[in-house]
């Protein structure tokens, strides 16, 4: 074999040598991906309405009913809240349903309706607040009378409990028969 | 006979030509894959705004290659696989789900929506024939938020290196 044929034979197994060398191999790419969450507040039960049986209401005795004179019913509604921001809690009486005061009929006969809020807010009740709108004192649908919830990172459900209180009358027999009420708890951030 | 410079007037001259040709194209043809461009971004472009919400995105990868490829997914850092917030002081995350699809994957491609961890598991992988030298397959991403509390407000992440092996 000449020197040329040995410098072709050389270069021919050089190259071959080169493509066994990029037989195998691998390229990579990076993907990068975002999502966005937004503040939000939303209420744990699927259309943000919670509603008080009668069979909630107590006094010692759950399913109890007023059955006398100057006699006290409570019940404890426990609503969730889910929420990611800081949030302010406001309410109002509902004016389809009797704006809150537990009525019987069409305004033919009341019972003393208040209301507190306890749970997961930056200052809960110690007592119970009437169901109006005065200042002083300071009436539970009073529009200073907020309560705040204030988020941690990864908590995001808070627990909002809605004490509800119901009184007869000291001096006369309330009429019998059920009474119903209604409000709005509004979650603001 | 004439040898010239590189003897290829000569039969063995020819034939060393023409092993130097067909070297320099099964060089060419090793490079094997390439993925353009090198990197890609997918934004799911709707907010999560409740709990129990699910929303996806997706970007459509192009790869050149000159051979048959196997396709494997890893997370780009330990967690990375998963949509996780970057708000300072969080580590909140959504349920994250990916497709891999395309017409190119043939029977390969996803179907359904595969969780995060078995989307990167080693063992999972997808493999792209040669057909006419540039292949497309869709990345899908999915998020889902909580349902039982508010995922932290913010920004979330999440990163994936694909690799096509030949």
């Amino acid at each position: 074999m000449n020197l040329l044929k040995k410098m072709l034979l050389g270069i021919v197994v050089c190259f071959a040598l080169v493509g066994t060398a990029f037989a195998a191999g691998n390229d990579v790419t990076t993907v990068g991906m975002t999502a966005t969450v937004d503040e939000f507040a939303e209420w744990g039960d699927v259309e943000g309405v919670y509603t008080i049986a009668a069979d909630e209401w107590t006094n010692g005795v759950e399913g109890s009913t007023i059955s006398a004179v100057g006699m006290n019913l409570t019940v404890t509604k426990e609503l969730t809240l889910y929420a990611n921001a800081n949030v302010t809690l406001s309410q109002a009486g509902d004016a389809t349903n009797n704006s809150g005061i537990l009525t019987k009929g069409v305004g033919v006969d009341t019972l003393t309706t208040s209301y507190q809020i306890r749970g997961d807010v930056g200052t809960p009740d110690t007592a119970y607040k009437a169901a109006d709108a005065v200042a002083d004192p300071l009436g539970f649908f009073a529009a200073a009378n907020t309560y705040t919830v204030t988020h941690t990172s990864g908590v995001g459900s808070y627990a909002i409990n809605l004490m509800v209180q119901a009184e007869s009358d000291d001096e006369a027999a309330d009429d019998a028969g059920p009474y119903t009420a209604g409000l709005t708890i509004t979650a603001t951030w | 006979m004439d040898k010239g410079v590189l003897g290829i007037g000569s039969p063995a001259g020819r034939v060393g030509l023409g092993l130097f040709v067909v070297s320099l194209c099964l060089t060419a043809a090793g490079l094997g894959a390439e993925w353009t461009p090198a990197g890609y971004n997918l934004q799911i472009q709707t907010h999560f705004n409740h709990t129990v919400q699910q929303h996806a995105g997706s970007v459509t990868l192009t790869l050149e290659h000159t051979q048959g490829v196997t396709l494997t997914v890893a997370a780009a850092g330990a967690g990375k696989e998963v949509f996780t917030c970057q708000s300072p002081g969080s580590s909140d995350t959504l349920v994250t789900k990916y497709k891999l699809t395309g017409a190119d994957l043939g029977a390969a491609a996803d179907s359904q929506w595969v969780g995060s961890s078995d989307f990167i598991s080693p063992s999972r992988s997808y493999p792209l024939p040669y057909t006419d030298g540039v292949s497309q397959v869709t990345l899908q991403a999915q998020g889902t938020s909580s349902g039982n509390r508010a995922n932290d407000a913010g920004a979330y992440s999440a990163s994936l290196v694909i690799t096509a092996a030949w």
